[in-house]
């Protein structure tokens, strides 16, 4: 049975446009609705001319195939391609799981206006101070840790799986910081499976170019090292920072080296998505051991880095 | 280490503030800082790549928001008044020394800079002798090395056969565009959909700015608002 592609017809009558981009409409798809997707679906309608010519059938029939705690974990991690939309043989759009509401913040924009905005990691990259002033959250360093190690654990869970990300950019992952701080992968129709071809074909944003020019996983690891770098980083042009200096005061431990092996030309060399998870672990370990000894009575507040305790050795946050 | 040297894009408005721009039209041009405001606060690290100046002209020309990052918190925005007749020379004279100027100067803080982008407003014809205003406009796009990827946009009683030699470069590879409003649109609306027009632009370009490409890239056909049309430098002669 092909399960991974649905007629037209079942999409139903759409709902409201909630995006729109160079290649595709977004809109709510209020009729739509699927055994393996719990929540409400939207309807990526590809513009004339920009329906991805293969491969994205593999993609959909990727998740699928995964046993269901995987899927479930998929889903909280990437709004996920989950049906191809067809019309007489021809895909005409996706069916993706709408994004979940805390990953938007109502905000009141410069000019006073209200709207309701989607929170791309690009917000993580500014400097603290100015995310505040627009309306939109100024993480501590501390959830900014917590952040990149979110990220590294769904770039292992894709990579893990034989997949590639390709064009992992300021504008198509979100955060939230309610609850636990999380990143959700959205726009990811330039996912590919290792081995095959990229259903769209995969680009570098602008100022995300790794060494190489073919995309791989070696190039997802570099990208996370640039993730890592600018959003640890944050301030004015931290968005198109390469140099990895800049992190030697703000990482403990291992860290230095990891982020230079991470952006060096050497794919071979960048740390794993799994690697950079353990030592964020240990990280954040560390640091609530060392503030529950350091000063077991104060509240956990914003840090604005670590360092090395003269005394016992142990990496603190910097209060 | 690679070092992180930044590239970024001097983006201005030349906006006409002459005594027919009264009324709703000059509500309309009032709106527009707000916009570009609102638009690069969704897309904040669009502040390492575009820097934002305004330059008004009626009988004289002047700088109302000097080039800057427009989210900087020092940032205040000017309210835009009407002044007296329409001076095309006096627009480009001062638009040249501003590019001089802040060119140089962000060049001695360490920036590359991209060919600066002006987006040039007017809804009426030059009231300045043609020779007059066709000099200034020579100083400023001739034997200039920073001559601005320039375009044109009228309103109202704007003349498109004037305002067509104004786009600049005219022709080639990187020619710019002229934006029209269409005949029975209403004036204000359309200094509304020109400054979508602006944003859009300015957007694209300093996303895309990395890719080495001219530093202005403007929406293409299919995506501008109804009631503008899109023309190049030969659809008046």
């Amino acid at each position: 049975m092909s399960g991974h592609v649905v007629g037209l017809g079942e999409v139903g009558p759409l709902g409201e446009l909630l995006g729109e981009g160079g290649q595709a409409k977004v809109y709510r798809a209020p009729a739509a609705a699927l055994p393996d997707v719990p929540g409400p679906l939207v309807y990526k309608q590809y513009k004339a001319g920009h329906a991805p010519p293969h491969g994205l059938a593999a993609v959909v029939a990727r998740r699928l195939r995964m046993d269901e705690p995987t899927r479930r974990r998929l889903d909280r991690t990437a709004a996920w391609p989950v049906r191809a939309v067809e019309e007489a043989g021809q895909v005409r759009g996706v069916l993706v799981p709408l994004i979940p509401d805390d990953y938007f913040e109502d905000r009141v924009k410069p000019s006073g206006a209200r709207a309701r905005t989607l929170r791309e990691v690009q917000h993580l990259f500014i400097d603290p101070a100015r995310a505040a002033r627009l309306g939109m959250p100024a993480p501590t360093a501390a959830e900014r840790v917590l952040v990149c190690r979110d990220l590294a654990s769904a770039v292992h869970l894709l990579h893990r799986n034989d997949l590639v990300i390709g064009d992992l950019n300021p504008k198509n992952a979100v955060f939230r910081l309610t609850d636990r701080p999380c990143v959700m992968l959205v726009d990811c129709d330039s996912i590919r499976i290792k081995g095959a071809a990229a259903v769209v074909r995969q680009l570098n944003a602008p100022d995300w170019e790794p060494p190489e020019r073919v995309l791989s996983q070696a190039s997802d690891r570099y990208k996370f090292g640039l993730f890592v770098l600018r959003c640890l980083s944050p301030g004015p042009f931290a968005s198109i920072a390469r140099d990895p200096s800049r992190l030697d005061a703000v990482l403990p431990g291992e860290g230095p080296r990891l982020l230079r092996d991470a952006l060096g030309p050497t794919p071979e060399r960048r740390p794993t998505a799994q690697e950079w998870g353990r030592y964020f672990d240990s990280v954040l370990t560390e640091a609530v051991a060392a503030r529950r000894a350091a000063a077991p009575a104060t509240s956990g507040g914003g840090t604005s880095g670590w360092r090395r305790d003269p005394k016992t050795r142990r990496w603190v946050p910097v209060t | 280490m690679e070092s992180d040297k930044a590239k970024l894009l001097p983006f201005y408005l030349v906006i006409d503030v002459s005594a027919s721009m009264s009324g709703s039209k000059l509500e309309q041009a009032n709106q527009i800082m707000p916009k570009v405001v609102d638009a690069l606060a969704d897309a904040p690290i669009l502040s390492d790549k575009v820097r934002f100046g305004v330059i008004d002209f009626g009988s004289d020309a002047q700088v109302r928001l000097p080039l800057c990052d427009l989210l900087d918190d020092e940032v205040t925005l000017p309210a835009l008044n009407v002044r007296g007749a329409t001076s095309y020379a006096a627009a480009f004279r001062l638009l040249r020394a501003e590019l001089e100027s802040n060119v140089k100067q962000l060049k001695a803080d360490g920036f590359q800079v991209h060919r600066p982008a002006v987006f040039f407003i007017s809804d009426g014809e030059p009231t300045d002798r043609d020779e007059e205003w066709r000099a200034a406009f020579r100083d400023l796009t001739e034997n200039f090395p920073i001559y601005p990827n320039l375009v044109p946009c009228g309103v109202d009683d704007a003349n498109p056969r004037t305002l067509a030699t104004l786009i600049h470069p005219a022709s080639g590879p990187k020619a710019m565009r002229m934006y029209l409003m269409e005949q029975g649109q209403n004036p204000a609306d359309a200094i509304a959909m020109i400054a979508e027009i602006l944003i859009s632009s300015m957007l694209a370009s300093g996303q895309s700015m990395a890719q080495g490409n001219s530093g202005l890239i403007l929406p293409a056909q299919q995506d501008l608002p109804s009631g503008i049309s899109a023309y190049s430098s030969d659809d008046f002669v």
